[in-house]
This record gives structure tokens, sequence and C-alpha cells, in this order.
């Protein structure tokens, strides 16, 4: 009677989850948009590009543009120059990652935060493990 | 009088970033994703005999388990089975459809 739900690769619902993923690699200058309009970053080119929220660290920026199709946020990122600051800052186990595995561990977090941030508010507390592969369990129970 | 257990939803966001798990009516995994990469599957059936209730998986046609004295003890047990960390939580690898 049971089903296996399989969802391939999460979307970012929750801006403020994606911050306090950010927050988790030490990223905490945030720029959010606001009534007046967008967030303006350089992108990889050099050129601007309006941005819903805006991370930075350094020169670069991890941001969250706004899909009007899904409703949901897409990642942009000069990957590789985010990376290589974030290692500059101290956490010296992402000179040597692929920028892959950058977006994964944002997208990851991200996605555990808005669970769980989600889940509090239905009346939910959530026990969280994380397993060497990265695989993240959670157990939300109804409080 | 017996006591329930508080309601648990397990689930598993993978190393990428996708959410998988048992569904649970509870859980709306669109939440988080477009309906277009959800792929749900059958995990197994439940089933009854005069002995009692039993369980097959969809995967190997096989019998797993059997002689439950309710349908919902049946479906306990498979939520346990299947579920994320289970002995047949690793068939959800093998599910495409």
């Amino acid at each position: 009677m049971s089903h296996f739900t399989k969802l391939d690769r999460a979307q970012i619902t929750d801006p403020e989850a994606f911050i306090a993923a950010c927050a988790e690699l030490g990223l905490t200058d945030v720029q959010r948009a606001d009534a007046n309009g967008k967030v303006q970053i350089k992108d990889f080119y050099g050129g601007r590009a309006d941005v819903d929220v805006a991370v930075a660290i350094g020169k670069y920026h991890v941001a969250l543009v706004r899909n009007p199709d899904t409703g949901k946020y897409d990642m942009m990122a000069d990957w590789w120059g985010v990376r290589h600051a974030i290692a500059a800052s101290g956490r010296r186990e992402w000179q040597r990652a692929r920028d892959s595995e950058l977006q994964d561990f944002l997208l990851r977090t991200t996605t555990k935060n808005a669970i769980v941030s989600l889940y509090r508010r239905r009346g939910f507390r959530a026990e969280i493990n994380e397993d060497e592969s990265h695989n993240i369990n959670i157990r939300l129970r109804r409080a | 009088m017996a006591i329930e257990s508080p309601k648990t939803i397990d689930l598993e966001i993978t190393a990428r970033g996708g959410i998988r798990m048992l569904h649970d009516d509870e859980f709306d995994v669109t939440e988080f994703g477009s309906p277009e990469a959800l792929t749900v599957s059958r995990a197994s059936h439940v089933e009854w005999e005069p002995s009692g209730w039993y369980i097959v998986s969809a995967a190997t046609g096989q019998r797993i388990a059997s002689g439950f004295a309710s349908r919902g003890a049946a479906l306990a047990w498979e939520k346990s089975y299947y579920g994320v960390g289970g002995v047949g939580w690793p068939e959800i690898e093998r599910r495409k459809e």
C-alpha cells in the first residue's frame, strides 16, 4: 500500500532558509530586495543583475532570483569566485571542492531549513541527522 | 485506553538537494519543488488471507511479511520496513516509475 515519493532536486521557496544556509558558511552580509525594488549586484561578466537576495563575500555574491514562472527562487553566483572566497576566509576545505558541491551544500541546507521552519509552524519538532555521504535524515514529530 | 504515538514523518534530503520519503499525505513534497520533477512509485501491496494480512514487495513480487491481525498493524510494519533507514529503504534507489 505504500508508495515511494522522490523529488529529484528541490527548489528554493524560502529566502530566509537560504540566508541561514549561507550563514553556515560564514556568509552574513545580506541584502534583501525591498518594496522599492530589487538588489543590484555585479554578474560574472561585470554587468549588473537584479536579484531578490544578495549575500556578499568579498567582491562576490551568492544571490536568489525569483522565477516568475514557478514562483520559486533560482540561485546565481560566480561559483568559482564565491567558493575560493569562502576558502580564503578560513574554510579551506572548499579550496579543493567542486563548484557543484557548493551549490549542492546550499540547496540541501536551504531545503532542510525550509522544511524545519515550515513544519515547526505546523506544530512539529524536527530531529536531524546527516550521514557521511551528506544525506540529511529528518524526523518530524508532532509536538 | 490505548495511547497513540505522536504523528511522525520521516524524510531524507539527498546530498544533491533532492527529497525522498515513503509517501505521507501530511507532507506535500510539491511545496518544495515542481510536480514535474516528482516520481511516485509503489513500494508494496497489502493483501488479506484467512490467516491474516500480508505484505508483498512491489519490486520483487515476494511476500515479505504475513500474519498481521489487522490492516493497521500491517501498514505500521510496512512504514517501519520501507521508511527512511528501514530494511526496505534501499529499494527506493531501484524504483524508476
